[in-house]
């Protein structure tokens, strides 16, 4: 008699098992779809990971202007390069730009070089281009545009903030140790990336 | 016989009350006309411009321009939304590029220029914005649309343009230094990228999707 319950539990969970499951390839339908494609695109891909929180971490290393101009410039110029994607203009070498972006930001966050404004502007405004036709070409045919465009803005620009917040260390000498390894390791994975290592 | 009776007198009462169940009821085919419908309308049209946000996605744009201006230009907002909702039977299909356009390059100044619009360019593009915007959301429908939906909808627009306009005037005001300023800004450069990308959607004919 005791062994009732478990095997009412063990007929339920047995039931529970065979439940369908989500269907996965429609999981960028409707707006909430739309939202958390665009959202996980840019997180889920450590390539452009590295890349974003790179910026940031320029922006801070720079101090101001550079602080916010670069994040600034940053999704602009991105949505140009979506909108190239998006209308179907070839840009040859989009996977090698992107982890040559890696490489490059996470040499000067390392090197903490003293780039003038105009240069860190457009040095990150032509590797924006390359992230942004890539998220525009992978963009779901099922995802509500607004929706993906919104969320994907809003990852890149949550990355932005990750990657000042992080730069907001090198106020303290340890912490510019910190910075300088991060950008070290920004510019591995980048050369991984370009090297096809990983 | 008593009941015989009863029913002989009842008789000519209920022919005379018969025509009564003759005359016609409230036109249900047309829901829209009674007085309980108008509610249903009004919703309806606020619920058309708040869910069709991409067509109206120029309309915050226009509230983050306005809120550091002193004066929300009403008669602006309203005389362009009105000639909007009015001309929009005989707005071209390009009306929605140009209103997402029009509202890329204010959110570029914005975002960019960091400094606050003229007075006189931002009463301009106070009525050409929700204009264009309202005229794009109405443009070829079938029927002309009910009072009470055109009111719901134009509250809409003001609520799609008031909320951000609003929201950075607090901000504006409340937080120090220079901080509120860069957030302006930067929403500016998100919604920018996000119109860039609309219109990209637009001009490649996915606008469907949208």
């Amino acid at each position: 008699m005791r062994r009732t319950p478990l095997i009412t539990l063990s007929l339920v969970l047995a039931a529970l098992m065979l439940q369908a499951g989500t269907a996965q390839a429609h999981e960028g339908a409707g707006i909430a779809g739309g939202f958390a494609s665009g959202f996980s695109h840019p997180i889920l891909g450590w390539d452009h990971v590295v890349a974003m929180v790179a910026v940031g971490l320029w922006g801070a290393v720079l101090g101001r202007p550079a602080l916010w101009i670069l994040p600034l410039v940053f999704p602009l110029v991105m949505a140009l390069g979506a909108a190239a994607g998006i209308l179907g203009l070839p840009l040859p070498a989009v996977e090698t730009g992107i982890a040559l972006s890696g490489v490059v930001l996470g040499l000067m966050v390392a090197l903490a070089l003293p780039a003038p404004l105009w240069l860190a502007g457009v040095v990150t405004g032509v590797f924006a281009i390359f992230h942004g036709h890539a998220h525009g070409t992978e963009l779901p045919q099922a995802a509500t545009p607004l929706a993906y465009g919104l969320g994907f803005v809003l990852a890149t620009g949550m990355l932005h903030l990750g990657g000042i917040g992080l730069g907001l260390l090198w106020n303290s000498r340890h912490g510019q140790m910190a910075v300088r390894a991060a950008g070290l390791a920004i510019a591995a994975a980048g050369g991984a990336f370009l090297t096809g290592i990983a | 016989m008593r009941q015989v009776v009863r029913a002989r007198a009842c008789a000519p009462r209920a022919l005379a009350a018969s025509p009564i169940l003759l005359l016609p009821g409230p036109a249900l085919a047309h829901p829209g006309s009674g007085l309980a419908h108008v509610g249903d309308d009004l919703l309806l049209g606020l619920t058309l411009s708040l869910t069709l946000a991409a067509t109206l996605l120029p309309l915050p744009v226009l509230g983050l321009a306005l809120a550091p201006a002193r004066r929300i230009p009403w008669l602006s907002l309203l005389a362009g939304g009105g000639a909007g909702l009015c001309l929009a039977g005989v707005a071209p299909a390009e009306v929605a590029p140009l209103s997402l356009a029009i509202a890329l390059v204010l959110a570029c100044a914005l975002a960019l220029w960091g400094r606050p619009l003229p007075r006189i360019p931002l009463v301009t593009l106070a009525a050409l914005l929700p204009g264009l915007a309202l005229a794009s959301l109405y443009r070829g429908g079938s029927a002309t649309p009910p009072p009470a939906m055109i009111i719901g909808s134009l509250v809409g627009a003001c609520l799609l343009i008031l909320g951000p306009a609003l929201a950075g005037r607090i901000l504006l005001h409340c937080l120090p230094d220079a901080a509120p300023a860069l957030a302006l800004r930067i929403a500016a450069s998100w919604l920018a990228a996000i119109l860039i990308l609309m219109l990209a959607l637009t001009l490649s004919g996915q606008a469907g999707m949208v």
